[in-house]
């Protein structure tokens, strides 16, 4: 994910928290969707050291806290690892280690926040296609005319549930991947960051909701076409029953002319 | 531990009933009060499609064999004292150990750890490997890594010992472990290698499989193998699985002798029964048996007594194949404070001293600790050498082991406690042939009555003691479904015109 | 403008309000100074342009009748009335509006000896035709009002229509026969084609803005009534050149009696441009900056209230205005009749010069208006209250 650190992406984003070595900067990530990441790194040699930053990434990963509303996300997520610590917050993360083992570190981060993000994208998305949930369902059961103006919103929402599903079905393999063995630093620390924020379960739970919503909106879909073509039978049948009518007046009238006197 | 019965329908030796072996429900005699023992009657009281007779002979004072969860003294902590870790297979195939725990409702907690401390340096990532023993070494140990999975997939993996396992994994058997790890070019990663998996092998590589070394490396690989604890410790499985079984248990019983039974008023064709002798209050005792399935481990299976000529023969034959005694030496040391947790979280430490031994942190995780537990695990030659050593001295020479981030535990340490298992395992050496399944449980097929049950004929695990003791139980349970009250005992199987 | 609670649509009012003018000043103009066939008189030459706008008022009855019931079925399906109370309201108006009609002709023409199936009749068996078409979708219901048209100049072939009318009124013998055809094409106001018209009023309501579902402006629509308009212009315009086995027996292309297809369509399709431009033009809209301070029952501002104040009592008494000026000039022309000339059909059509019909129409309106307001005002029981008492 990074290859290089271009200088200008440095110390951009909020400042470094004061008390923290000179050579500790912070580095803006974006992340899809338009979100942003801002990665504190900070080089530390020793576990004294590592220990030493707690206080002062502890509080600059809190302050943000408010500002990113994520379910089950209040407090950072910390995983200590071999050496090196790493706290992840939505938004934020804290990097302390080893200088040659930073940019393994901070490529992990980005990678597991890019695919945390993409998944709290669609988690939302599905929150907000379960809200419409409960209306639709009783047009998945039975249609009729007086919901003829909800069908765009159905066939939008459709789309939706389909578009989301792709998304977590893209997402899947990442999620879902095994654990790397023989475990790089980077691997053990996407690894723990995955169990730690339990992104296989959310994703799981996503998938199951958005195959709810999209079953029940193709229930709709379904259900707006067997209308659609009930409708049109009825059409037809009415339109026999008009000329049958009409033909009948005829018939009459023109027994009737017979009988009648002017 | 003595004089508490904790497993209940224990009967006193001298309320022993003597019973007529001719009629009634078959009578099944179980030696050995260890984890194959308890799973062959529990799973034979579930298999069997009529009732059975069961009794269980254990010569110490409790049972569960290597699984054991003492406390110490100095402060109410348990600590494992055998087995620390269950196997999960669960992520190639179903794991029936695993189906058990949970059938049971114990509550288990995973086990996992990366480090390896090598020369007082610690490796957890190839990246360490590289900073420690150079990038030619890492280049080395993906290679091998690579090997190892090529050699052995996991389904290949899990099969392995039983008669579905694949040709290849045949042909593993045929050469020692130590020409694999020989083309490791560099001495380092080599050690590195068998510092990993010294503990698990309980012995050395030349001495054993090529087929039994790939598993015990690629069983660190959570494609193939995950670990697992129970939360409260282990014996929790044995304590479960007594309170369960109807079988009649009997604790400090020493089974001294086997040998054929009587067969009065047998007609022909009727399997002669086996009886069991012991000593009981200085008295000689002795019972009859329609079934003997002897769960024991190498050693005691070797000093029993036998009879009868061919009988005594194939018990021999079947020691001679299966004795390859492995050694393991537990030595577990309570801290008056709580382990400070390991880099990385792990639950256990590879090191390199005692050529090589693992070390548990047993309570790292605990939120309520007030006290710590770390647990060495000695194998093969080490464990043999130091078991000979005096407790104290084990005592100190664990204490002056501890790795890095855990040698501030040292002025910590409140009590020690060393629990020696000589030969409790089968090293499985390269150029030794498993025999098939069914020969090996049952190895006189004259003696059609007499099975055995252990954890050395399949992988010297617990998961292997329950499969030996499924496959056994199921092999009785289908023999008494032609079983007839009122018939004499007989093992050839169904006959025509049986009803049942 | 979306149909909100049971506020009237200024437009609406505006045009039957209109029709309502019409009417009285055709029929006062017509009953009491008579019909100007283009011989004689001031319209000589003219006469056509003359009564041309005269035409329209029951085209417009009608189908605003169709309109009002549109609006009708949606405000009483928001209310949550059953289905089932719908139908039998919808055919208990349909029955009194039938029934009345029938008595209507039996109290004012009963000196002509006259039974005739009238404009009552035709809004009545309209609602009851509306309470089955209800069922059907729109466009079936346009094919319905389609057919209408097109097999209307056929029945009346068929029937013989100029037979009935050798006297320039209808003229009939009370068969069964006859009472049947004339219901269906001969009479006044026949089945074929009028009943095109409700059916076109319900269909067509909210593609201008009324009812359910509204979609005012709605191009097809607009651009259909254009070119029927254009449609019936081109047939007057051309008539002599269509073959007279086709003209059939309508020697002129634009005939109220009988209702010409170029008179059926072009009605149809200026009816349909001068509503939507009225509700363009009169319904306020709440966001469009045209407030009030006289505010409508949904809190929306018709332009030109002085105008609409006017039209809307008007409007919502058309049944009984209808009733009362058919009183109010042709009792007292029956009395007037006898007590002259011992005859009482003696002084129609003659009794005085226009200017002086004229005069009183616009009197019986400037009257009828006022009595409007002060039967609004006192809650005055009226024909429409009397439908209401005793069909809802």
């Amino acid at each position: 994910m990074i290859v290089s650190h271009p200088e200008s992406l440095r110390s951009l984003g909020p400042d470094v928290p004061t008390g923290l070595p000179d050579t500790a900067f912070v580095r803006h990530l974006p992340l899809p969707g338009g979100a942003m990441l801002d990665v504190l790194v900070v080089a530390a040699d020793t576990d004294d050291e590592v220990t030493a930053t707690e206080t002062m990434w502890r509080a600059w990963l809190t302050e943000a806290a408010g500002s990113v509303a994520v379910a089950g996300i209040s407090a950072p997520v910390v995983v200590p690892l071999y050496g090196c610590l790493v706290a992840w917050m939505p938004g934020r993360a804290a990097v302390v280690g080893p200088a040659a083992r930073l940019d393994q570190l901070e490529s992990a981060v980005a990678t597991f926040s890019t695919r945390e993000a993409d998944l709290r994208d669609a988690e939302q998305r599905t929150a907000t296609l379960l809200d419409a949930l409960e209306t639709d369902a009783a047009e998945a059961f039975t249609i009729d005319e007086s919901s003829a103006t909800r069908r765009e919103g159905l066939a939008a929402r459709y789309r939706e549930a389909v578009a989301v599903s792709r998304r977590l079905a893209l997402l899947a393999p990442a999620v879902h991947a095994p654990q790397v063995h023989p475990p790089t630093l980077a691997s053990q620390l996407g690894e723990r960051l995955r169990e730690r924020t339990r992104l296989a379960e959310r994703h799981d739970l996503a998938v199951s909701q958005a195959e709810l919503a999209e079953r029940v909106t193709e229930s709709c879909g379904q259900r707006a076409a067997d209308a659609g073509i009930a409708a049109r039978q009825t059409a037809l049948e009415w339109a026999i029953v008009v000329l049958l009518v009409v033909q009948t007046a005829l018939l009459m009238v023109d027994l009737l002319a017979r009988r009648g006197t002017p | 531990m003595t004089g508490a019965n904790r497993y209940k329908d224990i009967v006193s030796l001298q309320d022993a009933p003597h019973r007529s072996p001719r009629t009634g429900p078959p009578r099944i005699a179980i030696v050995g009060g260890g984890p194959g023992g308890l799973f062959t009657a529990w799973h034979l009281e579930r298999l069997a499609a009529a009732p059975v007779e069961i009794t269980i002979f254990e010569a110490t004072g409790r049972l569960g064999g290597k699984v054991f969860t003492p406390t110490f003294t100095a402060a109410p902590v348990s600590y494992e004292a055998g087995a620390a870790e269950f196997y999960d297979y669960s992520p190639v195939d179903d794991d029936p150990l695993r189906a058990v725990v949970a059938e049971f409702g114990l509550p288990t907690v995973p086990l996992a750890g990366s480090a390896v401390y090598v020369a007082g340096r610690r490796i957890a990532n190839l990246d360490d490997v590289a900073d420690v023993l150079g990038p030619a070494a890492r280049r080395e140990l993906v290679g091998f890594d690579t090997s190892a999975r090529g050699a052995m997939t996991p389904r290949e993996f899990y099969l392995s010992g039983s008669d579905h396992a694949t040709a290849p994994a045949h042909a593993l058997e045929r050469a020692p472990f130590a020409e694999m790890l020989a083309a490791i070019p560099s001495p380092a990663a080599r050690r590195y290698v068998e510092m990993m998996i010294h503990s698990d092998l309980a012995t050395e590589s030349p001495r054993t499989s090529l087929g039994y070394g790939l598993q015990n490396y690629l069983m660190n690989d959570p494609a193939y193998m995950r670990l697992y604890r129970l939360a409260g410790g282990n014996e929790q499985l044995i304590t479960a699985l007594a309170q369960t079984i109807a079988a009649e248990v009997r604790l400090d019983v020493t089974i001294t002798a086997l040998g054929l039974g009587t067969t009065s008023g047998a007609t022909s064709g009727a399997t002669r029964q086996l009886a069991l002798s012991w000593t009981s209050g200085g008295q000689s005792r002795h019972d009859e048996f329609d079934i003997v399935i002897l769960a024991l481990p190498i050693g005691p299976l070797a000093a029993l007594a036998v009879h009868d000529p061919s009988l005594a023969a194939a018990l021999r034959r079947h020691v001679a194949h299966h004795d390859h005694p492995a050694h393991y030496l537990r030595i577990s040391m309570l801290l008056d404070r709580p382990v400070p947790q390991a880099p990385g979280h792990d639950d256990f430490l590879m090191v390199d001293a005692f050529g090589g031994a693992c070390l548990y942190i047993e309570t790292a995780t605990h939120p309520t600790a007030t006290h710590g537990v770390v647990g060495w695990l000695v194998a093969g030659a080490a464990a043999a050498e130091l078991a000979t050593r005096s407790d104290d001295d084990l005592a100190a020479a664990a204490s002056a082991a501890l790795p890095g981030p855990l040698a501030a535990c040292r002025p910590h340490v409140l009590e020690t406690r060393v629990h020696r298992w000589a030969g409790a395992v089968s090293g499985l050496p390269g150029g030794w042939a498993p025999l098939s399944v069914d020969r090996r449980h049952r190895p006189s097929p004259a003696h059609p009555n007499l099975f055995v049950v252990g954890d050395y004929l399949f992988d010297s695990t617990l998961n292997g003691v329950l499969d030996s003791a499924e496959h056994v139980a199921g092999w009785v349970a289908a023999e008494l479904a032609c079983f007839d009250i009122d018939r004499p005992y007989t093992s050839r199987g169904c006959a025509a015109g049986d009803t049942r | 403008m979306t149909f909100r609670g049971a506020s009237r649509q200024a437009s609406i009012d505006v045009l039957r309000a209109t029709a309502i003018v019409l009417m009285v000043v055709v029929h006062f103009v017509e009953n009491l100074s008579g019909w100007f066939d283009g011989e004689t008189g001031p319209f000589v030459g003219v006469h056509r342009v003359w009564w041309l706008p005269t035409g329209w008022a029951a085209p417009m009855f009608v189908f605003l009748s169709g309109v009002s019931y549109r609006i009708w079925l949606h405000v009483q399906t928001s209310r949550g009335r059953g289905r089932e109370e719908i139908s039998k309201i919808t055919i208990r108006r349909g029955l009194f509006l039938i029934g009345l009609g029938f008595a209507f002709n039996v109290l004012i023409w009963l000196p002509e000896d006259v039974f005739n199936w009238d404009i009552l009749t035709l809004i009545g068996g309209g609602l009851l035709a509306l309470e089955v078409a209800r069922r059907m979708p729109d466009a079936v219901i346009m094919l319905a009002a389609a057919l209408v048209i097109a097999v209307a100049p056929a029945m009346r072939e068929a029937a013989g229509y100029l037979d009935y009318w050798t006297a320039g009124f209808y003229d009939y013998d009370f068969t069964l026969a006859d009472v049947a055809l004339g219901w269906l094409v001969t009479g006044y106001f026949p089945v074929f084609p009028w009943l095109a018209f409700p059916l076109a009023g319900y269909c067509l309501a909210p593609r201008l803005g009324y009812g359910d579902d509204p979609r005012p402006d709605d191009r097809t629509t607009l651009t259909a009534a254009a070119a029927l308009v254009v449609l019936a212009a081109g047939l007057v315009g051309g008539w002599e050149l269509v073959p007279a086995s086709l003209r059939g027996d309508t020697p002129l292309a634009w005939t109220m009696f009988p209702a010409s297809t170029a008179y059926v369509l072009g009605t149809l399709g200026g009816i349909v441009l001068a509503l939507a431009a009225l509700h363009r033009l009169l319904d306020g809209q709440p966001d469009d900056g045209h407030f009030d301070d006289r505010r409508w029952p949904d809190n929306t501002a018709p332009r030109w209230p002085g105008l609409v104040s006017w039209a809307t009592p008007l409007s919502r008494h058309a049944l009984s205005i209808y009733l009362v000026h058919h009183a109010v000039h042709v009792w007292p022309l029956w009395v007037w009749s006898l007590a002259t000339t011992g005859e009482a059909t003696s002084l129609w059509q003659v009794a005085m010069p226009p200017w002086a019909s004229l005069g009183l129409a616009a009197a019986f309106l400037l009257m009828a208006a006022v009595l409007c307001r002060w039967a609004d005002r006192h809650r005055a029981v009226t024909a429409e209250s009397l439908m209401r008492w005793l069909c809802d």
